[in-house]
């Protein structure tokens, strides 16, 4: 049985509305505390760790838009999928500038790919997103490549 | 500052991670994610079959860069990261961040590293990849 129909497969390709994030000490801080990062730099906020960036898009949506899991029940795709459990898959990403508080990072997502694949506990979905991110100056800061498991 | 010579195989400095249940909060606030399973032990057993609390692997993603990063200093920059988690880790493993240089891409100047996280059986439940570059700072 398949699990993703021709209407889903015509998601790949689709573009998400540009993301605006501005970046500030503050978060850079918090973040580097809970990652418990050795480096003054970071500990004081004055540049941004690599994995600083992950999660940084995510939209920020009112409770009643999160589910049974917490999770946001949408993504910035406005993808529904028929499998609704989410897994992190492997990341990779590739860094052109550093991060500092005052830039004001633009991101825009793809869907690159949309497949399934039978796992050892039945049929899996992956999605392959690609986040694009410049600063304010359009210059290239980022890009990440992400799999996304839903099972 | 002259640069360090890298050679391959060299391995990279291991560190302890011992996540507790205020460090797994802090992160996911920090990364504001409220997924259930990094804070609910009860909706993570009976809902999700985890047997704990489930350590981000993002999280783990991070220790991996950060164990290039400490290594590097401002001796160079990461231009490329990529990990990947293969196996759950739980609140209450001890983890250990560690790594080599695997080779040489450009004469001296960018070099490509093996990353990884283990568990206290030495079993990898994440694994990574660094390209550095030791002309950018």
């Amino acid at each position: 049985m398949e699990l993703l129909t021709a209407e889903h497969k015509k998601l790949i390709g689709k573009v998400s509305m540009p993301l605006k994030v501005d970046i500030n000490r503050s978060d850079i801080i918090k973040y580097s505390i809970a990652t418990e990062q050795l480096q003054e730099k970071y500990l004081k906020g004055n540049e941004a760790p690599l994995m600083f960036v992950f999660n940084l898009f995510t939209p920020l949506v009112t409770l009643a838009s999160l589910g049974k899991d917490g999770l946001n029940t949408k993504e910035s795709l406005n993808v529904d999928l028929p499998l609704k459990r989410v897994m992190a898959g492997g990341t990779k990403i590739n860094i052109f500038k550093n991060i500092y508080p005052g830039d004001k990072l633009t991101g825009i997502s793809k869907i690159k790919n949309l497949y399934e694949k039978k796992g050892k506990s039945g049929l899996l979905i992956f999605m392959i997103k690609q986040f694009s991110v410049s600063d304010q100056f359009q210059l290239k800061v980022y890009e990440e490549t992400q799999t996304v498991i839903y099972r | 500052m002259d640069k360090p010579e890298i050679k391959i195989n060299q391995p990279l400095p291991e560190r302890i991670h011992k996540p507790t249940n205020v460090s797994l909060f802090l992160y996911n606030a920090a990364i504001w994610n409220p997924h259930r399973i990094h804070y609910d032990e009860t909706y993570t057993k009976s809902f999700e079959g985890h047997p704990k609390l489930v350590i981000d692997g993002p999280l783990m993603g991070d220790w991996m860069a950060q164990c290039v990063s400490n290594w590097l200093s401002d001796q160079g920059k990461i231009c490329e990261f990529e990990y990947k988690n293969t196996k759950p880790a739980y609140l209450g493993d001890t983890l250990k961040s560690g790594g080599k240089v695997l080779s040489c891409i450009e004469n001296k100047k960018v070099f490509l590293l093996e990353l990884w996280i283990k568990d206290s059986e030495n079993n990898k439940v994440a694994s990574g990849s660094a390209k550095i570059n030791l002309t950018i700072q």
